[in-house]
């Protein structure tokens, strides 16, 4: 597939600038903290771009903006723009270390906070802080002289943001993104929801997830009002979809998990609400018949820029929703394990490419050329997630390549197990975990929030789900719920399940297997073999007289533990001898003559 | 799927199953094997065993025209099991949850899949297990392609090692399959071809006489009906399977 040609057009800062001149007094930010029209946004940006132009910022830096969801937010957003720097999203809520390392592994100049984070995480020092109270404005008197600010705008290669993702391994990583990617979003969104200066949109993203980019930005590069979700409303479909339908919203965007739980509730025939996007997490329902506003499905990563495919969902549809299409700028491949395009309609790895397309990952070069690959139409982004192109054009989302759940050694898909425990009657929602100590003892764990006073046993449960599901992705245990605990990101909140699991009463996790006395290793070589097969078998212990391939073992983990042990112990085992003597003593044994004999040579050739 | 020729025919099934199917599969097995199911550690690993055993002997029960149940095993010098009083060949492999089979009436054949995971140190592996000829086609791959392409080598290898049948006697570092491209090789009157498996797996068959042969994918057993007197395997439009196979 060859990229669309895509025309980009103004930067966001060039259409907020047109904004700011055309219609001043139209409101442009409403928060829990007040709110600010066109000019007075702009104006106080200016100022601040100014106070970071003073403390040295220059063109391409990176600024840190640590701020909570807020009029100041979108101020401090703004003025890194304005001062032509990159802002690097982060989150106050994190904890500081976490803010501090974002700061220095992103290696910002600055950073535009506010008063509680200073006091956490210092104020000033190596790094200029640039101090924001009361709707964006500078905490002091010293009002710098805007005049100095050059106006020139950002081209469309230069960074504009950047945000941390997490993936589902270890470190966070930066994903940095360029004005081009921000503009396609912008002007796909616009096109697509018909979105002008009248309508009313949402933010309810924390400011560390790069959705917020998208509910920020093309709202206010087409004039309309962006309305803060109040913070104590995310957690309260009710409350939130009375806020929504009081406020006007016309267009709103909710994390999967929040919108599943409003979409069943009743909406009156006013509401303003047009459209409701979601996307985050594998939307698992679809909405009843007869709402009055278009519910839209949308897949993406950070890495490509927020949006790669977008769908809206049909009430009467069969099975989970899609995940769309790709949107303009988007080219989308499903690739196989050695990148090339499957047969149509198979199953592989969804491939981004086109101007959504990230620059890369800050600080991380390696990982960068890994995950962005070079080609002939530009950069392509492997996704890690599988997907299925459906005759009509959309795609099916089919999960994680990446061990994200894993039981007994085998990556199990939760949407999977999800999807059809939500096909019960009695089951309103659910989610699902892997419990217990390594992926050999875990046990899958399914959390069921009921339709009504029904609950259905395990055996029942069992049964039921049996008839469409392996037997190993059947949950062993339920735990019933009022409502599915969610993050800050409106994302299932997968320690609070962790944890709760641990108050059931006779939930015998973490297992620890203990070995009868004669099974244990007897000396060092057996200690040191057993932890090598400890981990490539992935089981909790092994004993002397376990078979190898009775674990599990197969022939190539048996090549690589033949590597490993020669690596170890300076000898030469077969995989003959490994099939012939697969347990552990009789390997121990083996790699002790072998060492002997060794030595004897050494001795005699002296 | 059919070689052109020689009849060589390739089988797919998945092994984790719904309760209901394992247990019909459970029931086409011999005491011996239900034996060594109990063996496994992991009830995971227990149930794809029985399903992997299920479906070989559906599978050939239905080319020899007798039940699963009635088919009779014996092991080749090199360990390679091979059918009693029968002129019909197979080879099974599983990785994960898929089990890939190969049966031809004319030719010996070998089968290898594996899942595509992670390893550390895969040079070290290539180093180790696979020819300077096949180390330095792996090396002149971009790096995306690398690990794929290893597993792919593997299964190459591991395919015709056991087609030749004669059990792990030969060093797989001694022998070279590398003919340009890790799809398809050529050794000693054999010939590899890479099998579609499905994604995330590499997969390989090997038999003799397949010179200018060209691969279809498996042929999925799940999308078969059996027949549980008779053995006899059929496609759902009706047309029935086993016996002489067409070059």
């Amino acid at each position: 597939m060859s990229a669309e040609v895509v025309t980009l057009g103004p930067t966001v800062v060039a259409l907020i600038d047109r904004m700011a001149a055309s219609s001043p007094g139209s409101l442009a930010v409403r928060g829990s903290d007040g709110t600010l029209t066109y000019s007075e946004l702009l104006a106080r940006s200016e100022r601040i771009a100014a106070r970071l132009r003073q403390l040295g910022v220059k063109p391409g830096d990176l600024v840190g903006l640590c701020l909570e969801r807020s009029t100041s937010l979108v101020v401090g957003a703004l003025a890194i723009f304005l001062a032509e720097g990159v802002y690097v999203a982060i989150d106050p809520k994190y904890p500081d270390e976490r803010i501090r390392w974002m700061l220095d592994d992103s290696n910002t100049v600055a950073v535009v906070y506010d008063g509680d984070t200073a006091a956490r995480i210092g104020a000033g020092g190596e790094r200029p802080g640039v101090l924001l109270q009361d709707r964006g404005t500078l905490d002091d008197w010293s009002i710098p002289d805007t005049r100095d600010v050059p106006r020139t705008l950002p081209e469309p290669t230069d960074l504009a943001y950047v945000v941390y993702t997490s993936g589902s391994t270890g470190q966070p990583k930066g994903v940095a993104v360029e004005h081009a990617s921000l503009t396609n979003l912008i002007e796909w969104h616009r096109a697509a929801f018909a979105l002008g200066s009248n309508d009313r949109c949402t933010q309810i993203a924390s400011p560390g997830f790069d959705a917020a980019v998208w509910e920020i930005w093309p709202t206010l590069a087409v004039g309309a009002s962006l309305h803060v979700v109040p913070d104590e409303l995310r957690n309260d479909p009710i409350g939130l979809r009375d806020w929504l339908v009081s406020e006007g919203i016309t267009v709103t965007f909710l994390p999967t998990a929040v919108a599943e739980g409003i979409i069943g509730l009743p909406w009156p025939h006013h509401a303003a609400l047009r459209f409701l996007l979601t996307g985050g997490d594998a939307l698992t329902r679809r909405q009843p018949v007869g709402l009055g506003f278009t519910l839209v499905n949308n897949y993406g990563l950070s890495e490509t820029a927020v949006v790669a495919t977008s769908g809206s969902v049909d009430p009467a549809g069969d099975g989970p929703p899609t995940i769309g299409s790709p949107i303009r700028g988007v080219v989308a491949e499903v690739l196989d394990e050695q990148l090339r395009p499957v047969e149509r309609g198979a199953i592989g790895e969804l491939v981004i490419g086109g101007v959504a397309v990230a620059r890369g990952y800050v600080n991380r070069p390696q990982l960068t050329a890994e995950r962005f690959l070079d080609g002939p139409d530009g950069k392509r982004y492997r996704t890690g997630d599988l997907v299925r192109l459906r005759p009509d054009g959309e795609f099916d989302f089919l999960g994680r390549l990446d061990d994200q759940l894993s039981i007994r050694g085998f990556r199990v898909e939760p949407a999977e197990i999800i999807a059809a425990m939500n096909a019960h009657p009695a089951i309103r929602a659910s989610a699902t975990l892997a419990v217990g100590g390594s992926s050999a003892d875990r046990q899958l764990v399914g959390y069921l929030v009921p339709t009504g006073p029904d609950r259905p046993n395990r055996d029942e449960l069992g049964v039921f789900l049996g008839e469409s599901l392996p037997e190993y992705l059947v949950p062993t245990r339920y735990v019933w719920l009022d409502e599915l605990p969610l993050t800050a990101h409106g994302k299932i909140d997968r320690e609070a399940l962790a944890t709760l699991d641990r108050d059931a009463p006779g939930a015998p996790l973490d297992e620890i297997r203990e070995l009868p006395g004669d099974e244990r290793p007897r000396k060092e070589t057996e200690a040191v073999i057993a932890s090598v097969l400890v981990e490539l078998l992935d089981v909790p212990a092994i004993g002397l007289n376990e078979n190898f391939f009775l674990l599990g073992g197969h022939s190539m983990l048996g090549a690589q533990l033949i590597v490993r042990l020669e690596n170890l112990f300076d000898v030469e085992i077969t995989l003959r001898y490994l099939f012939d003597h697969p347990t552990l003593a009789e390997i121990a044994e083996g790699v002790e003559i072998q060492m002997a004999a060794d030595a004897a040579d050494r001795t005699r050739t002296g | 799927m059919t070689l052109s020729g020689a009849a060589l025919s390739l089988w797919s099934a998945p092994l984790d199953l719904p309760t209901s199917l394992l247990g019909e599969l459970g029931e086409c097995i011999s005491p011996e094997e239900t034996e060594r199911a109990e063996q496994y550690r992991q009830p995971l690993d227990r149930d794809r065993f029985v399903a992997a055993r299920g479906w070989l002997r559906r599978l050939l029960a239905g080319q020899l025209r007798c039940r699963p149940d009635e088919v009779r095993f014996v092991t080749g010098d090199g360990g390679k099991p091979m059918l009693v009083d029968s002129d019909l060949r197979f080879n099974a492999s599983r990785s994960a949850g898929v089990a890939l089979y190969a049966t031809s009436w004319t030719t010996n054949v070998g089968v290898d899949i594996e899942q595509v995971r992670e390893i550390a140190d895969i040079e070290g592996f290539a180093e180790r297990f696979f020819s300077p000829a096949e180390q330095a086609g792996l090396a002149a791959l971009p790096q995306a392609d690398r690990r794929a392409a290893s597993f792919q080598c593997w299964a190459n290898k591991e395919a015709y090692v056991k087609g030749l049948g004669t059990g792990l006697t030969v060093s797989l570092r001694a022998f070279d399959t590398w003919s340009g491209d890790m799809a398809h090789s050529t050794l000693d009157g054999w010939t590899i071809h890479k099998v579609d498996a499905g994604f995330g797996f590499a997969a390989a068959v090997a038999g003799t006489g397949l010179q200018g042969s060209v691969p279809v994918p498996p042929e999925s057993l799940g999308s078969l009906k059996f027949d549980p007197t008779t053995g006899t395997i059929e496609r759902l439009s009706g047309e029935a399977l086993g016996g002489s196979l067409e070059e």
